[in-house]
Parts: C-alpha cells; sequence; structure tokens
C-alpha cells in the first residue's frame, strides 16, 4: 500500500514537470500573466466541480479565519507566474531544480521559525550541508545549460 | 542575465512553501480541498486583474491553441488530489522527496526528447552530478 502511494506520488511529480512545460509552450504565444490566469481559471472550474461533490469542509468560513491564511492565494499565484516566466528562458529542468531549491530553502526558514503553526525544526548542521550540496546542484544545471547553449 | 532567472525560479518555489504553509493552516479551519478551492479561485481574480491590466500577451489565442496546451490547470488539480490523498498514508516528508524525484527525473525526460514543446536539451553529465547533489540534500535535509 505505502510503494503504491510513494508511485502514486512520483506521478504527482510528473504531472507537475508535465504542467511546467505545457505551460511555458502555451505562454510563448499566449503571453505570461495569460498562461498563469488560463491555468488558474481552469482549475477553479474544476476545483468547484469536485467541491460540490467531495468537499466535506465548509468553504464560507474563509470570511471568519484570520486574514493572514488568506495571502496562500497571493503565493500560489506568485508561485505560477513565476515558473511561466521562467521555463521558456531556462528550461523545464533548470525552472524546476531552482523551484525545488527555494521551497526546501524556505521551507527550512519556516521550520527554523515555527512560522504558521509549524513544528519548530531548528536549522541544523546536516541542513545547512543540504543546502550547499543544493547550490552544488544549480552550479552543475547552469554550467551544463551554459554549454548546450553554446 | 541568465542567472536572473534562476533566481526568479528560486524565489517561485520560496512562494510555493509559502502557500503550503499557510494552505495547511486554513486547511483547519476551511477544509483540505475547500482551501485548495479557495487559493484557485482568489488566484484567478488576482491573475485576472493582473492580465486585464499588465498582460502583454494575447489570452483569444487560447481558443486556436492545440487543447492539450490548455490542460495545465487540469494537471494542477490531478497534483493537489494525489497529495491530499497520499499525504495521510505516506507522511508529508516522504511525499515531498517522492514529489521532487518525480519532478526531477521526468523533466529531464521531457527535454532530453523535447516533448510538450520544450526546446531540446539532452542528458549530459552536468545534469546527471546535479541530481546526485540534489539526492544528497534531500537525505540531508529530511
Amino acid at each position: 500500500m505505502s510503494l503504491l502511494m510513494v508511485i502514486l506520488t512520483l506521478i504527482g511529480g510528473l504531472t507537475l514537470s508535465a504542467q511546467s512545460s505545457i505551460n511555458g509552450t502555451l505562454s510563448k504565444k499566449t503571453g505570461t500573466f495569460e498562461t498563469a490566469f488560463l491555468t488558474f481559471a481552469t482549475g477553479a472550474m474544476i476545483l468547484t466541480i469536485v467541491v460540490v461533490f467531495f468537499g466535506q469542509g465548509n468553504i464560507l468560513s474563509v470570511f471568519d479565519v484570520p486574514k493572514w491564511q488568506l495571502t496562500c492565494a497571493l503565493f500560489g499565484a506568485s508561485y505560477l507566474f513565476l515558473t511561466v516566466l521562467a521555463v521558456p528562458k531556462i528550461g523545464v529542468t533548470a525552472a524546476n531544480i531552482s523551484t525545488v531549491i527555494g521551497q526546501l530553502f524556505a521551507s527550512m526558514i519556516i521550520d527554523h521559525f515555527g512560522w504558521f503553526g509549524s513544528k519548530e525544526v531548528p536549522f541544523d548542521l546536516s541542513r545547512w550541508i543540504g543546502v550547499a550540496f543544493m547550490l552544488l546542484a544549480l552550479y552543475f544545471i547552469f554550467k551544463g545549460n551554459k554549454k548546450t547553449a553554446a | 542575465m541568465k542567472l536572473l532567472v534562476y533566481l526568479v525560479a528560486v524565489l517561485g518555489g520560496a512562494a510555493l512553501s509559502m502557500e503550503g504553509a499557510i494552505a495547511g493552516e486554513l486547511g483547519k479551519t476551511v477544509g483540505k480541498l475547500e482551501s485548495s478551492y479557495y487559493i484557485f479561485i482568489m488566484g484567478t481574480l488576482i491573475l485576472g486583474l493582473t492580465t486585464l491590466f499588465a498582460g502583454k500577451g494575447d489570452l483569444p489565442y487560447v481558443l486556436k491553441a492545440p487543447k492539450w496546451n490548455l490542460t495545465g490547470g487540469l494537471l494542477g488539480t490531478v497534483y493537489l488530489t494525489i497529495l491530499v490523498i497520499s499525504i495521510p498514508f505516506i507522511g508529508i516528508g516522504v511525499s515531498m522527496v517522492a514529489v521532487i524525484v518525480g519532478q526531477m527525473i521526468t523533466s529531464m525526460i521531457i527535454e532530453h526528447f523535447g516533448w510538450l514543446g520544450s526546446s531540446k536539451i539532452k542528458i549530459n553529465k552536468e545534469r546527471v552530478m546535479a541530481i546526485v547533489c540534489m539526492g544528497i540534500a534531500l537525505v540531508l535535509i529530511f
């Protein structure tokens, strides 16, 4: 069961890569804002159907939660916009690896300070070495891409 | 100049983490699917307004584009649904690592063959080294 779930989640990673590639292609003719908008608009349409049938929470309670919790939408839109901007310029692999690095680094900072109700996990030595390896990975991708472009 | 684009993508990743952490809190009150739904509705409004005022592209082109070009939104919701299903079974840590590994490997394959309209970039020594470094980093972090 667990293995099946890991495989399913690997496929989740695949859908993200495919999304970035497809959006990168569409944005060349449609534009960056336009592509991000279309992705959100169609996603919202699909989720409307999904929530109507499978939703178990209460969407209307968004009016009652602390306002800072509502900023997640702004971050979500920024993520998609910035990815659509980057993919056509540096390619999907370089964009994905850079995104993952930003993601991991920011999560470690969030963990370190225990922000947003997360459990506090200190930024220890092994995490710093992890950061060093991520920067090394970025360097390799950058170098490899430069060689291909030349 | 190109280096700046890498930084843009790194920032995008940081935004994704902020989104995830905050949406997790929101989800506790409104429900998991509902918090994703809220993000998509609000994101549509924000990007709709920015497109109206700052968009320089050609939105009507989406009517002429090949239909597979329009599947980005669908894939995003498939991804979210998979995470909602898998996290209770294998936990957030393993889920994140699996997503990242899946993402890195498939993006290299996509580019190697130039699929989905991407420019063809063959798998080279540097790319393999980068994957190895990311693997080590993931082990150290999680």
